[in-house]
């Protein structure tokens, strides 16, 4: 069986290492080579010959991201994998409208990225992480604690003292929740924070 | 009541005889000093002791300072008498600010601008007499007396108005073998110079405008255009004052804001995350991870709020089109950006100021617009390029902002649109009604690229 053919950019010191040793244990993957900045990547891409490019966006060198990525489309028969914690929509899209194959968030496991691989290997284009288009539904910790908080019968300004922010911020991030969960009231806000648990969450305050 | 220039001198520097016993006057100079106490309420003779007092010590032992003090404040009296004396009415309506101290605003000034903070931080004995275009100013400090010579309009600005070029001439107090005495331009200086010093001081400050009255017809158009320039002139300060004030105000309420953003957010969210891992709740590893996350998040997002790096890194285009993906998380509204085509890049000055634009408008239906939909169309011709904003928010009535940093907001939206209008020949438009949302329309024209065709 032939190895899929890996070259890794990438300057951040532990995520290189973890990502190469990582994709090691793979039985059908083989790192053919690492480089900590895009000039030698581009290189190594040039004389390595590899299959797959595992990117960084933000490399130390004259290069800014989208010029690199464009670099590398360019210069590279091999697919191309951007691996990065830039998460802006219109970012991605540019990327893979440039020629990326799939554009992964750092917050991915190894053996995602490994499975994402061989899909590429295999031709398939325009895959990206899927947080990227859930995250912005997510409730997160803080709103979490403001449900807690609210199904507990505290007022926003008392919320507000108690998260030490305005209490104009209170009532946006309540507008928020409504928005997330698809409410229209603020007393249906409350009802359905008691009715999901919230009250009893043991948040102390 | 005619006076040529001449009289006007002879007035002013040899005229004499118009005041009571000058000599007597100024002899007292160099002569000892006698009683303190003597001419204290005596109006007519009130200046002369006190110059006896001043300039006559030969061993002082008072504080310099009100040696020197005591020298300008009589020296006042002597301009006083002067002028009460002259015949002339240009001379006689020239007023005086009475002799007293004053701070210098250095503190304020230096904090706007470093160049002045060179100035030292003290007060000065003044007085000042104003004729009807110039001032004599003088300001006594311990070893010195300076005399000025001030255009009216830059009084104002005293203290960094008088300067070298303005000094009219500068007495000295320096102390030698046989005690302190007074030097102008390094020589002894006697009563009848002193006297002599003030009358040309006050000579000069009417000179430019008591020009006789036989030639003042050929001269009215030269002194309309010299009143249309003075005019002029202040308007400029008043601007250059105004663009100051609101520089510096625009500076501290960019600053309030990030403040406000900061604490608001990830200070909160730290807080937070301190109160679970003290106790106040158990968390796992997931849910701390999810928490870093989140405040890696927001202050990412204010990061790139401050900073334009993604317009340098990723173009306007795709900058533009990110600044509106934001919108749907943020507000809930419904977002299309409609772009067929790239543009050609623009002069980085323009690109930022279109980007910054955008991102002021952004905010503001993220903000107050309370809008279901967002459109943003950017269409592209070799002639021009034209980005149109339209939201159906609830809008707002152009004489009233919804909130003052709002009509801020509106203010430096137009101030880049000049800057815009720089490069390229521009149009910039608002539109919006209560309840019936907003329109924003940019419309750059590319064809002829330069400042000066503008329309």
């Amino acid at each position: 069986m032939t190895k899929i053919r890996v070259l890794v950019v990438e300057d951040h010191h532990a995520t290189l290492e973890g990502v190469s040793i990582g994709l090691s244990r793979e039985e059908d993957l083989e790192v053919v080579g690492t480089s900590e900045n895009s000039t030698e990547g581009l290189a190594l891409t040039k004389s390595l010959n590899p299959d797959v490019i595992v990117l960084d966006l933000h490399l130390p060198g004259a290069l800014s991201p989208k010029a690199m990525v464009e670099e590398f489309a360019r210069s590279a028969t091999a697919k191309l994998i951007v691996f990065s914690a830039e998460n802006r929509l219109a970012l991605v899209q540019s990327c893979l409208s440039m020629g990326v194959a799939a554009y992964l968030l750092k917050s991915e496991r190894v053996s995602t990225l490994a499975a994402i691989i061989r899909r590429v290997a295999g031709g398939e284009k325009g895959i990206m992480s899927e947080q990227l288009s859930v995250d912005c539904s997510r409730v997160t910790k803080a709103e979490e604690e403001i449900l807690s908080m609210l199904a507990n019968g505290l007022r926003y300004q008392e919320i507000a003292d108690a998260r030490l922010t305005a209490a104009s911020t209170v009532r946006k991030q309540c507008d928020m929740l409504l928005l997330k969960l698809g409410l229209d009231s603020r007393e249906k806000l409350i009802a359905w924070a008691v009715r999901n648990g919230y009250g009893t969450l043991g948040v102390k305050y | 009541m005619e006076h040529s220039e001449s009289s006007i001198n002879k007035l002013l520097v040899e005229g004499k005889k118009f005041l009571a016993g000058p000599s007597s006057f100024l002899q007292s100079f160099f002569a000892p000093a006698k009683s303190q106490l003597a001419s204290r309420g005596q109006s007519s003779k009130a200046g002369d002791s006190r110059i006896e007092r001043s300039l006559a010590y030969q061993s002082i032992t008072e504080d310099v300072y009100v040696h020197s003090l005591d020298l300008s404040r009589a020296l006042y009296d002597v301009a006083i008498k002067i002028i009460k004396e002259a015949q002339d009415e240009r001379i006689s309506t020239i007023r005086f600010t009475e002799p007293r101290e004053v701070s210098e605003p250095n503190q304020f000034l230096s904090s706007i601008s470093p160049a002045i903070s060179d100035f030292p931080a003290r007060s000065y004995y003044r007085w000042r007499a104003t004729a009807q275009t110039k001032s004599l100013s003088v300001r006594a400090a311990p070893h010195y007396i300076e005399f000025f010579i001030v255009p009216n309009r830059s009084v104002i600005f005293l203290s960094i108005s008088e300067f070298g070029s303005r000094l009219a001439a500068k007495l000295v107090l320096r102390l030698t073998e046989s005690g302190y005495i007074w030097l102008h331009n390094g020589q002894r200086i006697d009563p009848d110079g002193a006297e002599k010093i003030l009358r040309q001081c006050l000579s000069d400050i009417v000179d430019e405008v008591s020009e006789p009255v036989a030639e003042k017809h050929e001269d009215t158009k030269l002194a309309k255009i010299h009143v249309k320039h003075n005019k002029q002139m202040d308007g400029l300060l008043l601007a250059n004052q105004n663009l100051l004030f609101k520089l510096v105000n625009e500076q501290e309420a960019t600053k309030n804001e990030i403040a406000r953003e900061l604490h608001d957010s990830v200070l909160a969210d730290l807080m937070m995350l301190q109160r679970y891992l003290s106790g106040d709740r158990e968390l796992g590893k997931q849910e701390l991870a999810e928490i870093v996350d989140d405040i890696t998040k927001q202050l990412r997002d204010i990061v790139n709020e401050c900073t334009p790096k993604t317009l340098q890194e990723w173009g306007l285009r795709v900058s533009l089109e990110s600044l509106l993906q934001k919108l749907p998380e943020r507000s809930g509204s419904k977002c299309t950006f409609d772009c067929p085509f790239d543009f050609p890049t623009l002069p980085e000055m323009v690109e930022l100021n279109i980007y910054r634009i955008f991102q002021e408008c952004i905010n503001n239906i993220n903000k107050y617009a309370r809008a279901s939909k967002v459109v943003f169309l950017i269409r592209v011709t070799p002639e021009k390029i034209t980005f149109t904003l339209t939201d159906n928010g609830q809008g707002f009535s152009d004489q009233v902002p919804v909130e003052p940093s709002h009509g801020f907001g509106l203010r430096s939206m137009n101030e880049r649109a000049e800057l815009i209008r720089c490069f390229y020949p521009a149009k910039f438009n608002i539109e919006s009604k209560t309840g019936e949302g907003t329109t924003v329309l940019l419309e750059i024209e590319l064809s002829c690229p330069s400042g000066h065709e503008l329309g």
